[in-house]
């Protein structure tokens, strides 16, 4: 196991899973003296009926929701932040609820700051302490989850906001609240949260308590994707939306890596979505970390992408390679259904040069010159990163 | 923005489910007194209790519950559901009504519903593991071998429990429980 000099984690929130569990809500808020939440979503919770199913369970508590603002959209604006702070003092709210994907709880974030500080201005939170008084915060994750609702980050107009405090205090995954999804919309998530905490654990910062996590988000994603992608079990699912959950805990204690830079970037230059590029790369990423750094890729990966048989039967100098190998296949087997190369994505060769020179300075000097560029282009025709150790 | 469009919404209430865990703890909590009388066991179990034990079962917020405890002579007795003026020494609160809905439909065995972080219980832990215990017994008595085998960790083997002593002590726990 790695262990830095130094290194920090931090956790806040508890996470309540499996079935019923949204009926301890009204308990988990009193014990937070919280009597009356707001609860903030999109209209597509709303259309499916998870709203109500939330509603059904706070039935015989005796408690109140305030309103539930259903105004968020993707896109989420600093007026719906506005519009949903103005409502909650107005029905003497003390609490949130986030009911959705990240929008949803990113509106719930900054809502969060702004009834806390009794302001109507985001734009003061330039920089965010680490010791904020915010009120009871609870999410509820759904099919649309990103990972970052847990996450220690918001986006408003484009603006982050960054506080360990930020995080939810609770998040609650009932499966009722995961409907089912179209096949691409159930990978790219999970895709995306798996190359987060991939990146997190493969880092030269990683930490053992950073790692459980990782590992663990990683062993949910790859037992459960292939069965909830083909319509599996309820545990399949909730296996899932676990292990996307934990990803944002990972994601918010980790240091950005080449992956995650490279798919960011990609994603506002070409229009494509972030899961969908950072889906594409994590393989490639992988690869060109397995086979140009000093470090190269840890075997313990090995372990919770492909399983303790595989792990066990495999030699230790030979771990690093088949957890590689492992990633590829997981990516490559959803093909059917998602792009796996960028040449597939049409994107011509020009912006993958914009693209490595935008986020070669920040990570030069620990993957080398050319190092960025390299992954792309070995992710542009899907075929493995040329060079260094075999 | 109108604040109107977005109302204030009450929670409403699950009447069947209350009526229905409130018969199954009345039931229970009879059933318990029946047994202490019945059977060694849970004799045995409640003569290491202290002498003002006095157990509360109750779901959260606003019940149903039960109340069983010893009174002055030391004698099991259930005292219905009124907590008022009532010495409690172990309070179990069960999170909500669903969560014991699933307790007493028997889909999870106590120790399950424990493990799923439905019941919050203040006192002792020897005397919650006592009363646990006490509750397999009568849970065996009362339930044929189908549905106990849901309610309970591990169902009593033949020399744990005879069944000479499962059915004659069935049949004095049920003859207690509904008649005095």
């Amino acid at each position: 196991m790695q262990i830095p000099d130094y290194f920090k984690f931090f956790n806040k929130t508890r996470i309540v899973s499996g079935k019923k569990s949204l009926e301890n809500i009204p308990y988990e808020l009193q014990s937070m003296d919280a009597v009356k939440p707001l609860v903030i979503t999109d209209k597509r919770s709303v259309d499916e009926g998870l709203v109500k199913i939330l509603i059904d369970a706070y039935g015989d508590s005796g408690l109140v929701i305030g309103a539930v603002f259903d105004g968020v959209t993707a896109y989420t604006s600093a007026k719906t932040v506005l519009d949903a702070a103005r409502l909650f003092r107005a029905r003497g709210c003390d609490s949130i609820i986030s009911i959705g994907g990240e929008s949803c709880a990113f509106a719930a974030k900054a809502l969060n700051l702004l009834v806390s500080h009794k302001t109507e201005d985001l734009l003061q939170f330039d920089s965010l302490p680490d010791n904020m008084h915010l009120c009871p915060f609870i999410v509820i994750p759904t099919s649309d989850s990103s990972g970052r609702e847990t996450s220690t980050r918001s986006v408003i107009d484009g603006r982050i906001y960054e506080s360990d405090e930020l995080m939810p205090d609770i998040a609650v995954i009932d499966p009722r609240m995961l409907k089912k999804r179209g096949k691409a919309e159930t990978i790219l998530p999970a895709l995306r949260a798996m190359a987060e905490a991939v990146e997190a654990c493969t880092e030269d910062a990683a930490n053992p308590m950073n790692d459980s996590f990782a590992f663990a988000s990683i062993q949910l994603i790859c037992e459960n994707l292939a069965a909830a992608v083909n319509g599996g079990s309820v545990k399949s699912v909730l296996g899932l939306a676990n292990g996307i959950a934990i990803s944002g805990i990972v994601w918010s204690n980790a240091p950005e890596g080449i992956g995650s830079a490279l798919a960011e970037e990609l994603a506002v230059r070409t229009g494509n979505s972030r899961e969908l590029c950072a889906a594409v790369l994590l393989p490639h990423t992988l690869d060109y970390k397995l086979k140009n750094t000093k470090k190269s890729v840890r075997g313990e990966l090995l372990l919770p992408v492909a399983g303790i048989d595989r792990y066990c039967a495999a030699a230790e100098t030979e771990r690093g390679l088949l957890g590689v190998e492992a990633v590829f296949e997981i990516v490559k087997g959803m093909n059917k259904y998602i792009p796996v190369t960028l040449k597939e994505l049409n994107i011509p060769r020009y912006i993958l040069e914009s693209t490595a020179e935008a986020v070669e300075d920040s990570f030069a000097k620990q993957y080398g010159k050319g190092g960025a560029l390299m992954i792309l282009e070995s992710a542009y025709n899907g075929e493995r990163v040329s060079g260094g150790k075999k | 923005m109108n604040i109107n469009k977005y109302p204030e919404i009450k929670s409403g209430g699950k009447l069947i489910k209350k009526i229905y865990v409130a018969v199954m703890l009345w039931i229970v909590g009879r059933a318990i007194q029946a047994a202490s009388r019945v059977d060694r066991e849970v004799k045995e179990e409640f003569g290491r209790l202290s002498d003002d034990f006095m157990m509360h079962l109750h779901v959260l917020p606003s019940g149903p519950g039960m109340i069983v405890g010893k009174d002055k002579n030391g004698k099991v007795k259930y005292m219905g559901w009124n907590p008022k003026g009532k010495k409690i020494t172990l309070d179990m609160k069960v999170k909500n009504i669903e969560g014991a809905m699933l307790m007493f439909t028997f889909q999870e065995s106590t120790c399950v519903a424990s493990a799923n972080n439905r019941l919050a219980v203040s006192g002792n832990v020897p005397d919650t593991m006592a009363f646990i215990r006490i509750l397999n017994i009568v849970e065996t008595y009362l339930l044929p071998k189908i549905i106990t085998s849901f309610a309970v960790k591990r169902y009593p083997k033949w020399s744990q429990m005879s069944p000479m002593r499962k059915y004659a002590g069935r049949v004095l726990v049920y003859v207690r429980t509904f008649t005095f």
